[in-house]
């Protein structure tokens, strides 16, 4: 009896000194197991030209510039397509932490354009573990360029949709990919356009070289043709972030800044050299707390 | 070593502010735990990085993005010894009672020796502690580029605050 209980004393003894040595791993087994959420699957709200998973949190403004330059092809007279920009200015607000609107004006095309983007899934692990972030993208744009032939348009034969699922995975802190599943219908095509209607799947993915550079690549191969005259949208960019803005800068045969655009509408060859230099800056705006 | 000895707190406040010449730096997380132990002067926090909050939500990801790192280092913790500490006389504080603290502070994986001043102070039922000390940035292996360095002080005042319900 005498025995035991020494055994018991000591054993007391051994398992005090040892909690009392250490109170902060004591402290952190009372860490409550906590969700956590893949921050900073990409540093911005688009992968190059197409929308990334990310949306901004509540109540943050985005104003984002964006330029695309002429086609390096284009020779030194024209000092490598620099004398050239078609710009798109847009302001990018978040209702919440879920939901983005945004509303833009592109000067190719003279294009207005507007869209809503909302945050289905959060890719996560904890308690709940969700393998992808998925976002639902939407887009309505109005092309307001006057037309050079004798027809007649109204309002609804200038409008276009886009439609878009985005799924991302942040695989590792370095290396994230996205699917983005993409249909667009027009409402008016052209006489040497053979649909209304573009399905294509976009592919993207970016790669962070150090915490503040990435490298992004993107391709959108179209399902279906809307006519022979285009070409599938490719694009290779850089992510940089300094402080409160995210800068990007691109390499791409895409003229347009817009789904309906780029993914539908690319003339260029990239491999033929037609590629047009650009860059988004965003700066963001917290409106309240 | 009864568990009556030891004090705790899950909702310890820790914030930091910086003053740089662009804007600010200012975050709060209020889900610190701290444990102070009576019978030895022991004291211990342990704080999550992405508990702290940022008026700014870019920054906020910035900060646990690039800054501190928080998918490699998510925790932070102090771990200390209060000195000449007596449990009984937190029973009768007039007004306030000060010890000198020190410790060992880990932040980013790096842990450095840290001495402040830990003042206690009696509320009700409750024991109110509260310490503030200076934290630099580059002890702590955060990198700052050179691009924003304008943007961003290299030394952040660090003030926590513990509140303890007496046994």
């Amino acid at each position: 009896m005498i025995k035991y209980s020494l055994i018991f004393f000591l054993g007391l003894t051994c398992f005090s000194l040892i909690a009392q040595d250490d109170l902060l791993s004591m402290l952190e087994d009372e860490q409550e197991p906590t969700q956590i959420f893949a921050e900073s699957t990409f540093k911005g709200t688009r992968i190059i030209n197409g929308h990334s998973v990310e949306t901004r949190r509540e109540a943050n403004l985005d104003f984002i510039i964006s330029h695309r330059f002429g086609t390096l092809n284009s020779g030194s007279y024209e000092l490598w397509g620099l004398d050239q920009s078609n710009i798109r200015i847009a302001l990018e607000y978040s209702l919440t932490d879920n939901l983005t609107f945004g509303a833009g004006r592109n000067s190719f095309e003279k294009t207005y354009d507007g869209f809503v983007k909302y945050k289905l899934l959060k890719q996560q692990t904890g308690i709940k573990n969700i393998p992808v972030s998925v976002v639902w993208f939407s887009s309505i744009t109005a092309k307001t360029l006057h037309r050079f032939d004798e027809v007649k348009t109204n309002l609804n034969d200038k409008l276009a949709y886009a439609n878009q699922i985005l799924i991302a995975r942040k695989i590792n802190s370095a290396l994230s990919l996205q699917v983005s599943p993409t249909y667009i219908h027009y409402n008016l095509i052209e006489l040497d356009e053979t649909s209304n209607n573009v399905f294509a799947l976009g592919i993207g993915g970016r790669y962070k070289i150090t915490n503040r550079l990435t490298i992004n690549a993107e391709y959108f191969p179209q399902l279906s043709d809307k006519g022979g005259q285009y070409q599938d949208a490719i694009a290779f960019g850089v992510d940089i972030e300094t402080g409160g803005h995210v800068f990007q800068l691109q390499f791409s045969n895409a003229t347009a800044m817009i789904e309906k655009g780029f993914v539908g509408e690319t003339k260029n060859d990239f491999f033929g050299g037609d590629i047009h230099f650009g860059f988004n800056i965003s700066r963001a705006f917290q409106l309240k707390k | 070593m009864s568990s009556a000895q030891r004090l705790m707190d899950r909702n310890g406040k820790i914030h930091f502010f910086s003053e740089a010449p662009l804007e600010n730096i200012e975050a709060t997380n209020k889900q610190a735990l701290a444990a102070l132990d009576l019978s030895n002067g022991k004291i211990a926090v342990s704080m999550l990085m992405k508990g702290f909050h940022f008026e700014k939500s870019l920054m906020e990801e910035h900060f646990n993005e690039n800054y501190v790192e928080s998918d490699k280092y998510p925790k932070a913790s102090f771990s200390g010894q209060l000195d000449e500490f007596d449990a009984s006389a937190l029973d009768n504080i007039t007004d306030s009672l000060q010890y000198s603290a020190i410790g060992q502070l880990t932040i980013h994986g790096v842990t450095n020796d840290v001495e402040t001043v830990v003042t206690f102070k009696s509320i009700d039922s409750k024991i109110s502690v509260r310490t503030q000390f200076w934290v630099k940035v580059d002890d702590y292996d955060v990198d700052i580029p050179k691009m924003v360095i304008s943007n961003i002080a290299e030394e952040v005042l660090v003030t926590a605050q513990f509140s303890f319900e007496r046994s």
